[in-house]
């Protein structure tokens, strides 16, 4: 189950990149630094404790990504547990999918490896991720986001939810 | 039958004249360097048969995908999820 699910995630992921060239795209390429935003944030993490999700701690962190394609994305995250002082990390990579109408509401799914100081906090593996993210006021910066991994060796759960403020870096995304 | 359709169709032929020369080279050692580049090629041509098969598009059209790929500047807020 976990190599077909990392297989399948394997395979959509690189289906994705190969079609994402054939969009028309009125964007003009960028370089990685141009393709690259920044977000900090806090926010609520709860992690499978056997019973199910319980809230583990509310965080503060910073996540970063590099579009490559309109809709594949080079994605990263480190974040610090406030109350039981842990760090939390991940990297990898997220198919995206943005509303034609509405750029300020998309939905991603992808595979990452977390990293966790302390056991229990968070994942320390592997996982397959789904996550959301919405600019919910027009004249306002911040970003709700919301995303759920599950470890693929251990089949953990884990959901975050945050609010963030991006970052322009200098000649970065918007 | 153009040349991408070739080589789609005869990716198990590819793989198969890969590994006979593989053998070839275990009991030959000596013939390595003749060998090796064409094994190399041979793997190379497969992977990117089994790539055009797998995706429905032509090797050509993939070749002109990556030529021109560039870097996406726009921002997904979901991409900040962490």
């Amino acid at each position: 189950m976990k190599l077909q699910l990392s297989i399948a995630l394997a395979i959509s992921l690189a289906l994705a990149t190969l079609a994402s060239f054939t969009v028309v795209d009125d964007c003009d390429g960028a370089t990685a630094w141009q393709a690259l935003s920044v977000g900090i944030g806090g926010g609520g993490v709860w992690v499978d404790e056997g019973t199910g999700p319980a809230f583990r701690d509310v965080e503060a962190g910073v996540s970063a990504a590099v579009s490559l394609t309109p809709h594949v994305s080079v994605v990263g995250s480190a974040s610090y547990g406030v109350d039981r002082s842990y760090v939390r990390g991940s990297g990898g990579a997220r198919i995206t999918a943005t509303d034609a109408n509405d750029p300020t509401f998309s939905v991603g799914v992808g595979i990452s490896r977390h990293y966790v100081s302390e056991p229990g906090s968070g994942l320390d593996e592997a996982a397959a991720e789904a996550a959301i993210g919405w600019k919910p006021l027009a004249n306002s910066r911040i970003l709700l986001t919301g995303l759920a991994a599950i470890g693929i060796d251990t089949g953990r759960r884990s959901f975050s939810v945050r609010a963030v403020v991006p970052f322009k870096v200098t000649g970065g995304a918007q | 039958m153009n040349r991408d359709q070739w080589i789609a169709r005869f990716i198990p032929a590819l793989g198969g004249l890969a590994d006979f020369f593989e053998s070839l080279k275990a009991q030959a050692p000596e013939l390595a360097p003749q060998l090796d580049p064409k094994i190399a090629e041979l793997r190379a041509k497969m992977d990117a048969a089994l790539l055009s098969n797998v995706v429905g598009i032509s090797l050509t059209e993939l070749q002109k995908m990556l030529e021109t790929m560039s870097l996406d500047p726009r921002a997904h807020p979901s991409d900040l999820a962490g």
